[in-house]
């Protein structure tokens, strides 16, 4: 399943970021979201808007269209 | 006369740190991207400058304002580190002190919102992180100033770090090898801090090694390195 499809205060682990455009992998690798990382998704905005995740204690914020591509599977 | 670098993640209070320790008045705000170019500033307790860099998470940059730090450590020749990392988001703020540990120099840690940390009920064994990265740690508020008195004395001294060296791998270490053995051997940083940025294809630091190793060579021992 994709991030996206996860309910609001649900975790997950990512199960892979392939097909998520370079800059955007990148940066999340940066700040230390990879294969394996948990995150919780806190809200999905309306309208096709942003996505907030929590990732070892620190907020992001990202596009829909980006977090569409963030495969993960629930516990 | 000697210069000090202060490095460190966005938002992480480098800036807050900086007024501190030279009594000048920077413009501080509680977001990122405040600090968009580099700023000099002389130290109030000894002589020698400190240089204020914009917010990175790594030294890989993704815009033009985080390569102001690349390009710095490549052209410019810092005596000292001074790197201040969150306590709260410390697991990610480490990321990029690797990559500072690997430049060879002298490094300071500064751990800063230990305040923070501690209400989030983290509390940071800061001995023991200095033992495990071999560098002097210091818990600041740089808010508030506290801790600034430790670093001053810290830097009117030689300080002592021990070289990193993470070990990558048998393939990226053999690249790293043969990267090295291409670059001259007078270099005012680590040649493997260099190597390590050339194969992950920083594109200031292919500019700035181009002499030495060409954009087709290196493409051809990163090939090299994925076929064997």
């Amino acid at each position: 399943m994709t991030l996206t499809e996860l309910k609001e205060g649900e975790s997950a682990y990512i199960t892979t970021l392939e097909g998520v455009q370079q800059l955007v992998k990148k940066r999340l690798l940066h700040i230390g979201l990879d294969e394996g990382s948990y995150v919780t998704l806190h809200r999905i905005l309306p309208i096709g808007g942003p996505c907030l995740l929590e990732c070892s204690g620190q907020m992001i914020g990202i596009r829909r269209k980006d977090a569409r591509k963030i495969k993960v599977k629930k516990i | 006369m000697s210069q000090t670098a202060l490095i460190g993640n966005p938002n992480t209070g480098k800036t807050s740190l900086f007024n501190s320790l030279t009594g000048s008045y920077e413009h501080v705000g509680n977001w990122s991207g405040v600090t968009i170019e580099k700023k000099i500033g002389k130290l109030k307790t000894e002589d020698g400058f400190l240089i204020d860099l914009p917010g990175v998470y790594s030294l890989h940059p993704l815009s033009k304002d985080e390569a102001v730090v690349i390009r710095y450590m490549l052209h410019e020749h810092p005596q000292t580190l001074l790197n201040i990392v969150d306590a709260s988001l410390l697991e990610r703020n480490l990321q990029l002190t690797v990559q500072l540990l690997e430049y060879g120099k002298p490094l300071i840690l500064c751990l800063n919102m230990v305040d923070v940390a501690e209400r989030r009920g983290l509390k940071i064994d800061d001995r023991l992180l200095s033992k495990r990265l071999g560098v002097p740690v210091i818990p600041v508020i740089a808010r508030k100033g506290e801790g600034c008195q430790e670093i001053s004395v810290l830097l009117n001294q030689t300080i002592q770090t021990k070289p990193i060296a993470i070990f990558y791998g048998d393939m990226v270490e053999r690249a790293i090898d043969s990267i090295v053995r291409l670059l001259p051997e007078n270099l005012p940083f680590s040649a493997r801090w260099l190597a390590l940025h050339l194969l992950e294809q920083n594109p200031y630091a292919m500019e700035f090694a181009q002499e030495w190793i060409s954009e087709e060579e290196l493409k051809q021992q990163i090939e090299a390195v994925i076929k064997s």
